[in-house]
């Protein structure tokens, strides 16, 4: 009868015991949760974060309000009309004072016979300021060209 | 001397045996679930409760409220002057051209996006403009422009398009990240 007394008492110890530690593990963690939300949700962190978008969305349109350079869709068709096959083509800004939002071309994976090659470099290298193309026969066939103030003017 | 009852005695003792096993086991729980559980989640807190307090001291409440405020008012003036457009009329504009939209999702910074589609060089070289067709007089197109197209090295007819503007639905992706246009 005793004994068992004492196996009952060990017993509920134990359970408390683990009862608690559990308790107290759950309690951090509604703690740690609630606070992790109060500092997302903060007016501080909310400012950081629509700054960060208005800052972004002001940038895009500010470079959309500079003369356009070259587009996409002028250089897609024009390795189109020269059969000239290509990897990647992407648009990028020289970051030169008074320069054109996008000016300059860089394509990747050329692909093409060597003459086809040639009249690209003769009807593009004259618009741009610095031309620039890998020999074919070196992989992967660069291009870059930075093309000249209002060489594109009129496709745009 | 002996022992009256020695019963009794091994009886006491198999009961302080169990006590002290009981202590033991309970010790090792809570120093098990310390170094497991409660120490990094104290130290996550004491971390949290340290971020929320510099930003406190850095900027009051009442203050970055009314930074915030302003914020909203010029993000709203801008998405005044800016045209949207949808991923169905997206759709329909490459469709005219024999170009199949298959994807469109933002992309990682506000403003941009990333269309995944199908077609020909040829297509997509008359379908782009349309994309990007300026819009009226003192207002912002949708699309502002398209800044890079790659060609799928496996199927050759698939292209990854990356453009920066403001596309209101995403009805072929999922739904865009909080604060995205």
């Amino acid at each position: 009868m005793k004994r068992s007394f004492i196996f009952f008492g060990v017993a509920v110890f134990v359970a408390a015991n683990v009862a608690a530690g559990l308790l107290y593990r759950a309690h951090l963690e509604a703690q740690a949760a609630e606070t992790e939300r109060a500092v997302r949700e903060s007016p501080q962190a909310r400012l950081k974060s629509r700054r960060a978008v208005l800052e972004q969305w002001q940038r895009d349109v500010n470079d959309y309000e500079r003369r356009a350079g070259v587009t996409l869709a002028y250089v897609v068709q024009f390795f189109d009309a020269a059969a000239v096959g290509w990897e990647e083509i992407a648009l990028e800004s020289s970051g030169e004072a008074g320069a054109a939002r996008l000016d300059v071309i860089a394509v990747r994976g050329l692909a093409g016979t060597s003459e086809q090659l040639s009249r690209v470099d003769k009807r593009l290298a004259p618009r741009c300021r610095s031309y620039r193309r890998s020999p074919t026969r070196e992989g992967p066939y660069l291009l870059s060209c930075q093309v000249r103030p209002e060489a594109f003017a009129l496709r745009n | 001397m002996g022992e009256p009852y020695p019963e009794e005695a091994s009886r006491r003792g198999g009961g302080l045996k169990w006590m002290v096993a009981a202590g033991a086991l309970c010790a090792a729980f809570w120093i098990g679930l310390y170094f497991v559980s409660l120490q990094p989640l104290q130290e996550d807190l004491g971390r949290l409760r340290a971020a929320q307090a510099a930003a406190e001291a850095e900027l009051p409440l009442a203050q970055a409220e009314r930074q915030l405020a302003a914020v909203e008012r010029d993000l709203a003036a801008l998405e005044k002057r800016w045209e949207t457009t949808t991923t169905a009329e997206l759709a329909k504009q490459l469709e005219a051209h024999s170009v199949t939209l298959l994807s469109a999702k933002p992309g990682e910074e506000a403003g941009t996006f990333i269309l995944e589609v199908e077609g020909s060089a040829h297509g997509l070289g008359q379908a782009l403009p349309e994309i990007e067709k300026a819009a009226t007089a003192g207002r912002l197109p949708a699309v502002l422009y398209l800044r890079r197209v790659k060609q799928d090295q496996r199927l050759r007819a698939r292209f990854r398009l990356e453009g920066v503007g403001r596309i209101s639905d995403w009805t072929l992706a999922p739904p865009p990240a909080e604060g995205k246009p």
